[in-house]
């Protein structure tokens, strides 16, 4: 017997809300530890939790069954479930080719203009942020173009 | 593709007493993508098409067109009157 790849199942509306705020934690926590929140010691603390929290969450839609889903062989999915994910994988790249080239539009005029950049470890913080958050997106797209699934 | 195209799937399945999960298998995709092609949200290819024609026993016609299917009831009283 083949051994079934390791999923955690996510309903429709678990899988979108997880998706939420995996971005919205990525995006504040990496940045405010990138940026450097100072002070209070309590808000550092919360902004690294929000960061840690994040990436486990982009972790955990990616090994959710959406995640499998845009993994899966072609021959294990209908036609219809192909495209769906085709089309996730093409506005990933998207999102992705978008959000490097805003990067390096930022790091350019930062540069000229004076405005903030990150640090080594922070540009490390950042990068890591983008490789998980592309790592989940495809989950999080198909997430939102499902239908949960009602039976008559 | 799914904007233009009408379908009365659900029509031939309640008449079949047919669930979704049943169809679905019947034509080998999953229960959702039945979902999907009811709602008019997704259009199917050719061979699936020609495969759930197969299940019901109608020409591919019966099942999707180009134009909105007239109402069933519609039909119905005009068949009525005309007997």
């Amino acid at each position: 017997m083949m051994a079934r790849p390791f999923q955690i199942h996510l309903s429709v509306h678990a899988a979108r809300a997880l998706s939420v705020f995996v971005y919205a934690a990525l995006l504040l926590g990496n940045l405010g530890v990138a940026a450097g929140v100072p002070e209070p010691p309590l808000a550092a603390l919360a902004v690294a939790l929000l960061k840690l929290s994040g990436l486990l969450g982009a972790v955990l839609l990616f090994v959710s069954s959406y995640g499998q889903l845009s993994q899966k062989a072609e021959r294990e999915l209908d036609e219809r479930e192909v495209a769906v994910r085709n089309r996730a994988y093409v506005l990933t790249h998207q999102i992705m080719v978008a959000a490097l080239l805003g990067a390096f539009l930022w790091v350019t005029l930062a540069t000229k203009l004076g405005w903030w950049l990150p640090g080594a470890s922070g540009t490390a913080d950042l990068i890591t942020a983008f490789a998980m958050g592309s790592m989940a997106l495809p989950a999080a797209i198909l997430a939102w173009r499902d239908r949960p699934l009602s039976d008559d | 593709m799914s904007a233009e195209l009408h379908n009365r799937l659900s029509v031939f399945r309640a008449e079949r007493g047919m669930s979704r999960r049943e169809l679905a298998e019947a034509v080998g995709v999953n229960p959702q993508t039945i979902g999907f092609l009811e709602r008019g949200e997704y259009g199917p290819s050719l061979v699936l098409a020609l495969r759930l024609a197969r299940v019901f026993s109608v020409p591919v016609e019966a099942l999707f067109a180009l134009e909105p299917f007239p109402a069933l009831g519609d039909q119905l009283a005009r068949l009525s009157k005309e007997s």
